[in-house]
């Protein structure tokens, strides 16, 4: 018989079932409304009940808090309070004072609202070390709202957790270059619109002569084809992109990408069974208009910020434009040096093509059906 | 993506904010005299006056916490008894600890267990658990922590295993009650409930909480077994051992609603709408019967959940699931968080959640796992099992 185990049964035992019920742990919420030049205006929201836990709120310990006594221990409070948030803007400490004591609803009973002003030199940064109920409640938060004249930001405060929150805007340069490296990316990591380039392309440095492929003899006639083909795509791609950015056209995503597919396959299947050997900076521009909306869709799941749109719009195309003139790039000299062996011919155009065209069925049939058949290379 | 987490969240937060202050600004009272809170018995008091004492004292005040918890169903003791128990958590352990000082190490993660099971870390509370019985084969109160874990999580195997444990310890109803608890769930429901009665035929030699937790699951087991009126007995039962008992309450509340009852359930409930429980079973027993505070009831409820979603609370599921399907009629919603929450926890309210959101979704292949594993773990529950059959 274990002495000290059944002394503590009753508390043991009152374990037993519990584990079903959802709650309502403790919670206070922050608001601070930032002001042009003097600083910070605050109201904290804290639960009476953790306030008589803390503070003893509840002067004459009758299980119940009255409006006096809540008034009674107002300095009380807000000492407490203070003393439990640290507010620093940049490097410079907030000086916290109080401004009113009100009383609120919340879903779980009835909060004091400690309303402060926050004095300091607004900066690019406001940390919050955030401390109530540290010690007493480990499972306190304080959700955060921070109100400025751009936007409105949110978190949750741990106490014992320092966060640091970032209130300038980002700089104009800034936006830049991401939607620039996010442009440059897609085409990057975009293969369908990378094969469809590439597809275009195999054939440029041949010439179609009597049913068969033999190598292009000018440099510069060849160079002024790849161009013709890839300033054909750019431009369609450019006006619809530009289209649906800005809400004028829109397309379904589906159809979009399935379309997508569909010019991969076609452009493949051209280089083994050739239809278009003449124009094809028509076929580029033709087709650039479809991958112009599929751009779109990838710039709208990233957003345009309001206030820099047509910057953000303009970075973003000159990204796609660049990541696809890097592949020009890398796949030009090669290509040229390659051209009249019988491995580019026959290995290259021909069968690379075929596998190009297998993938991108398999892309469309993915994109029609809306199946996922492939683990990789999407 | 980030950023449109952060943005729902946004809109979270906002909702919780504004849904307290929707309809009133902040106000200063009228007289000194107001009440405007009320603070329930047994609440620490004044906590940032005192300075922390011993382990002992930080020790006991952790229980008397947890146990308050349980009883109300209210989380913040948990976080009270959590604070207390951290800077004692942070002291090292000795490498050669004699036997006093093993006893203590056990003692508090025992009680660091309790906090991780109540927040459904079952695993790492197992962990806990584990690392105790490894010290101490007997430590009787984790074997009981462990058994109701296994229990929670439908591994009835280990969980009558870790029952086994607590036979030699002393109290038969403690153990007639665990043993019980998981044969009522394991098709063995009415030797089960014969075991918990004829031990609390006994007499009251057991401490209070021990009759309320055997009669409870008495309930429990009569309840699944489609014997109301004996379910509504022994829950009566529970709450004459312990009126405070949310646990006990709520269980009488849904038996009365099996038996049609709600208005019967807005009476037992009253004005206990602190705990999230109760206040569910209010809201569903007032849109039933049509009374006129089922609005109000909807909407207090819809707001502890916007508030719980701020903080990033993932631990109601179950209750958020209910009610979605039972009070805002939203099958689809209700199909996806029972099935989120029965991940995690298996017992019959889970199972019957995912069955019943499955049916009212129109999705019965939904339930396929939930359909098997009742049938593999022979659970006995005639509204259960008269739901899978609708299923069928």
């Amino acid at each position: 018989m274990n002495l000290r185990w059944f002394s503590r049964l009753g508390f043991l035992l009152a374990l037993a079932p519990c584990f079903a019920f959802a709650h309502k742990a403790s919670d206070a919420f922050l608001v601070l409304h930032t002001h042009a030049t003097e600083g910070f205006s605050g109201q904290w929201d804290i639960a009476l009940r953790d306030l008589d836990v803390a503070l003893a709120i509840d002067a004459n310990a009758d299980h119940e808090i009255t409006w006096g006594e809540l008034k009674a221990a107002r300095s009380t409070i807000e000492n407490y309070a203070f003393s439990h948030l640290a507010l620093t803007s940049g490097t410079q400490a907030c000086k916290l004072s109080s401004t009113d004591l009100l009383v609120d609803k919340h879903s779980d009973g009835n909060y004091a609202v400690v309303r402060f002003d926050a004095a300091c030199t607004p900066g690019d940064t406001l940390t919050f070390d955030y401390r109530l109920l540290q010690g007493i409640d480990a499972s306190h938060r304080g959700l955060l709202q921070l109100v400025t004249t751009r936007d409105v930001q949110s978190g949750v405060l741990v106490p014992g957790i320092i966060q640091t929150i970032s209130l300038a805007a980002p700089s104009r340069w800034r936006q830049f270059t991401q939607y620039l490296h996010e442009g440059t990316w897609h085409i990057w990591t975009g293969y369908d619109h990378m094969l469809f380039l590439i597809s275009l392309l195999l054939p440029a440095v041949l010439r179609r002569r009597e049913g068969d492929w033999t190598f292009a003899e000018s440099m510069p006639k060849t160079l002024w084809r790849v161009t013709g083909v890839v300033t054909a795509f750019t431009l369609a791609h450019s006006i619809t992109l530009t289209l649906a950015a800005l809400d004028i056209v829109h397309l379904p995503s589906r159809l979009v990408e399935s379309g997508i597919a569909l010019s991969v396959v076609l452009a493949a299947v051209n280089n083994v069974r050739p239809l278009v050997t003449e124009r094809t900076w028509a076929f580029a521009f033709g087709f650039g208009l479809l991958h112009g909306f599929g751009f779109a869709n990838a710039l709208a799941d990233l957003g345009l910020p309001r206030d820099a749109l047509a910057l953000c719009l303009f970075a973003f195309n000159l990204g796609v434009e660049i990541g696809q003139l890097a592949i020009v790039a890398a796949f030009f000299p090669l290509a040229w040096m390659l051209r009249k062996t019988t491995f580019y011919r026959r290995v290259l155009l021909v069968p690379g093509s075929l596998i190009i065209a297998l993938l991108a069925m398999v892309w469309l049939t993915e994109r029609v059906f809306d199946l996922r058949l492939l683990p990789i290379l999407r | 993506m980030k950023n449109a987490s952060r943005s729902a969240r946004g809109i979270l937060i906002l909702a919780a904010m504004l849904s307290g202050s929707a309809f009133a600004e902040p106000w200063h009272p009228a007289n000194d005299n107001e009440v405007i809170e009320h603070i329930p018995a047994g609440a620490p008091r004044g906590l940032a006056l005192t300075k922390s004492g011993t382990r002992e004292q930080a020790l006991a005040a952790a229980r008397a916490n947890i146990s308050l918890g349980r009883r109300y169903s209210d989380p913040r003791y948990y976080g009270y008894a959590e604070a207390e128990l951290a800077p004692w958590n942070q002291k090292a352990e000795d490498a050669n600890p004699s036997r006093e000082e093993v006893n203590r190490a056990n003692d508090l993660d025992v009680l660091n267990a309790q906090i991780l099971q109540f927040r459904h870390e079952f695993d790492a509370a197992r962990n806990v658990l584990q690392t105790v019985l490894k010290r101490d084969r007997d430590n009787t109160q984790a074997w009981l922590t462990l058994a109701v874990i296994d229990q929670v999580q439908g591994d009835y195997r280990a969980a009558r295993g870790a029952c086994g444990h607590l036979v030699t310890a002393g109290d038969m109803l403690v153990a007639s009650a665990c043993a019980g608890g998981v044969g009522g769930l394991n098709g063995q429901a009415d030797i089960s409930a014969t075991l918990i009665e004829r031990e609390l035929a006994r007499g009251d030699a057991s401490p209070a909480p021990v009759r309320d937790w055997a009669w409870t699951v008495l309930g429990e087991i009569r309840a699944r077994q489609g014997q109301l009126d004996a379910a509504v007995v022994a829950l009566k039962k529970a709450l004459e051992v312990d009126q405070d008992d949310v646990y006990a309450r709520a269980a009488l509340a849904d038996v009365l609603l099996d038996q049609g009852k709600p208005a019967d359930v807005l009476v037992l409930i009253g004005d206990r709408r602190n705990a999230d429980a109760l206040l569910l079973r209010a809201a569903i027993a007032a849109k039933q019967s049509g009374n006129s505070e089922a609005d109000t009831l909807r909407a207090a409820f819809a707001e502890r959940v916007a508030e719980m979603n701020a903080r990033g609370d993932a631990t109601h599921r179950r209750e958020l699931a209910r009610f979605a399907l039972e009070v805002e009629g939203d099958a689809t919603s209700a199909l996806d968080l029972a099935l989120q929450n029965w991940a995690v926890q298996k017992e019959p309210a889970d199972s019957w959640l995912v069955l019943a959101a499955a049916k009212a979704a129109g999705k019965p292949d939904a339930a396929i796992a939930v359909r098997q594993w009742i049938i593999d773990n022979k659970l006995e529950d005639v509204k259960i099992h008269a739901l899978m059959e609708q299923l069928q």
